[in-house]
Order: C-alpha cells, then sequence, then structure tokens
C-alpha cells in the first residue's frame, strides 16, 4: 500500500517538475538572485513540493498550487536569509542554460544581462509585491494572483499598477 | 525606462529558456534526499512520541508519594523527594520528546542534521546517567526505611521485586531508545555518503 502511494507520488512529482521544474526555477531566481544561491532555494522549494504532494487533492490548479508553493517557499527563505550570500551566478547560469557553449555568445551575454537587470530593478520590493511582479511577467491573470497571494483582485490591481511605476522610477536610475 | 520597455523586459523573461536536463537532474537529487529524510523524520517522531509516553510515568511516581506517605508512613522528606523524582524525570522527558519533535530534520542540511541526531544521543546519556544518579539517592534511603518497617521485611523484598521488574523494564525501555537514535543517525549519515 506504502509502496503504490510512494510510486504514485513519485510520479506526480515527476510530471509536475518537468512541467513546471523552469517555472519554479525563474520564481527561485527572483528571488534568490545572481548574488545568492539559487540552487540552495531550488532545492528547498523542490523539497516543499515534494512534501506538499502528501497533502496535494487537487483543489486548485496544479499551475496555482505551484507558484503559490513557491513563492511561499521564496518569501520564507527571503526573510531568513536577508543578507544572504551564495555561490554566484554559476548556478543560475547552468540552469537557465546559459552556461550552453553552444548558444550564441552574444545572446547568452544579453540574456544574462537582462535576466540581473530584472533582478535588480525587483530586488528592493517587499515580498508580496515581488510574488504579484512575479506572476505578472508570466503573464498569469488577475484571478490566479488572487488566488495565489490571497489578495482580491481589485487589490492585486491597485498594487500592480503602484509596483509597475514605482520598476520605472528604479529603471531610470540603473 | 518606460512601460514600453517593461513590457519588453517581460517578453524577455518570457522567452529565458531554462535548461530542463539541469533542472530535472536536481529534481531528481532532491527527491532522492527527500525520500531518505522523510525515513529520518519516521523515526524523530517515534522517538519523540516514545518519550513523550514515558514522561507520564513521572506523573504516577509522582502519586505513589501519597500511599508511601500515607500507608508506609515513611518520613515527609523521603516521600517529597520521591514526589520530585518524578516532577523532574518525567518533566526532563516530556521536554526532550518536545525538543526531538520540533526538529526540522526534512529542512536541515544533512551536515546539521547529523550533529543535531548527535547531540540527542549525547542528550540521551546525560538523561540516562542523571536519572540513574538521581535514583540511587533515593532508592538507597527509601530501602533503608523499608529494610526497618514494624510489619518485617515482606514490604522490603516486596520493594526489592518491584525494583527488580521496573529496573528491566526501564533497561528495554532505554535500549530501545538508544536503537532509535542510532537508527536516525545512521539514516542521516547514509544520505550524507551519497551525496
Amino acid at each position: 500500500m506504502k509502496r503504490k502511494q510512494d510510486a504514485v507520488r513519485t510520479a506526480r512529482y515527476e510530471e509536475l517538475t518537468r512541467q513546471y521544474g523552469g517555472l519554479m526555477a525563474k520564481v527561485c531566481y527572483l528571488y534568490a538572485g545572481p548574488g545568492a544561491s539559487f540552487e540552495d532555494l531550488y532545492q528547498e522549494t523542490l523539497i516543499n513540493l515534494w512534501l506538499g504532494l502528501e497533502s496535494y487533492r487537487g483543489e486548485a490548479k496544479a499551475s496555482t498550487w505551484i507558484y503559490r508553493l513557491a513563492l511561499n517557499t521564496c518569501i520564507t527563505w527571503h526573510r531568513k536569509n536577508d543578507r544572504h550570500t551564495g555561490s554566484g551566478m554559476t548556478d543560475v547560469e547552468a540552469a537557465f542554460g546559459l552556461s550552453d557553449t553552444a548558444m550564441d555568445p552574444g545572446a547568452r551575454a544579453e540574456q544574462l544581462e537582462q535576466l540581473q537587470m530584472l533582478h535588480s530593478m525587483i530586488a528592493d520590493l517587499n515580498p508580496i509585491d515581488k510574488a504579484i511582479i512575479t506572476l505578472w511577467l508570466d503573464e498569469r491573470p488577475y484571478e490566479e494572483i488572487s488566488a495565489v497571494t490571497g489578495l482580491s483582485k481589485n487589490n492585486v490591481g491597485v498594487r500592480l499598477t503602484r509596483i509597475k511605476n514605482q520598476l520605472i522610477e528604479k529603471g531610470k536610475t540603473l | 525606462m518606460d512601460e514600453l520597455t517593461l513590457e519588453q523586459l517581460k517578453k524577455s523573461w518570457q522567452s529565458t529558456s531554462v535548461s530542463e536536463s539541469r533542472l530535472e537532474e536536481t529534481a531528481e537529487r532532491v527527491r532522492a534526499v527527500a525520500k531518505k529524510k522523510r525515513k529520518s523524520m519516521g523515526i524523530a517522531r517515534k522517538m519523540s512520541r516514545d518519550y513523550l509516553r514515558i514522561s507520564l510515568l513521572g506523573v504516577i511516581v509522582m502519586l505513589l508519594a501519597l500511599p508511601l506517605y500515607y500507608v508506609i508512613e515513611a518520613p515527609l522528606g523521603l516521600c517529597i523527594f520521591y514526589g520530585i523524582f518524578g516532577l523532574i524525570m518525567g518533566s526532563l522527558n516530556a521536554v526532550f520528546g518536545l525538543y526531538i519533535r520540533n526538529i526540522d530534520f526534512m529542512g536541515l542540511p544533512v551536515v546539521q542534521a547529523i550533529d543535531k541526531a548527535l547531540l540527542i544521543r549525547r542528550m540521551q546519556w546525560t538523561l540516562l546517567a542523571f536519572g540513574i544518579c538521581l535514583g540511587l539517592c533515593l532508592l538507597i534511603p527509601l530501602g533503608m526505611v523499608f529494610w526497618d518497617l514494624p510489619e518485617g521485611r515482606s514490604v522490603f523484598w516486596g520493594g526489592v521485586a518491584g525494583g527488580i521488574i521496573g529496573l528491566a523494564i526501564g533497561i528495554s525501555k532505554e535500549r530501545k531508545f538508544f536503537r532509535q537514535s542510532r537508527a536516525l543517525l545512521r539514516a542521516l549519515q547514509a544520505i550524507k555518503a551519497g551525496e
């Protein structure tokens, strides 16, 4: 019985990591950034995914549930590791395929620069605003942002406008 | 920077490729470790439950101080010491059980989890040594009181028989606790060896 449950859980875990691994990695990047241990945060998110599968009954849409899980892990991690220092860009480059030697060096440098710029722009946001902008970057509908963050749709709209203005201002100084 | 640049950044973000093979490799490694850590967590939970259960014995020992005073008419000081012994041992076992329960073996890095398991073993030895010392301080005067009872030696020998049975149960329980902590340590060391 237990073995069967484990097999089902493993299959579900593999399916979700295949489908949403990239999404989780991107969310982790936005919180960990190039100066922090991206790999640690990504692993912590995966551990929580594995643990969470025990209680996940499919009440929420898989993507919503994954976002919520990843963002909760990142927010908790962010609070615990405010001054975290880690292994630099290496983990991120590898995870995002930027260390792929077949990739055009120009494109690689540009992508890396944009990743860093994005991270610098949102670095000063509070964890909840960071979660909202992360979901917006992935073009999630307001309903889903509201379901993930627990804020009302109106509140999401208002905060998003304010965050975007903040980012535009910040972008001018970069 | 304006709204348009922000939208461009968003598009660029969406088109950022992610190395699937690298992520899958990490996911597989995490799953294997999580499964093993879950086993450690199971051992720790069981050990914590057993310590919490055994802490209830402390309450029974405390209550036994009453018949010791009113029925056997042992000296008041000795009866208070007997009650305090139950209270201390019960509390220490309960605190230790709760301490083990609150350790997040799943979330801790393996090296730190091993440190915690080693600390648990050291604390087990300390608790055992403390319990034996305190128990001997109690049993010797208690034996003397029983020996001198006017009812004869039957109470004394009854006490000795009770002590032997209690000792046998205690030894088997302690062996179980040490077996559990050893299993916990080995499970964690196996994870570290596999990393």
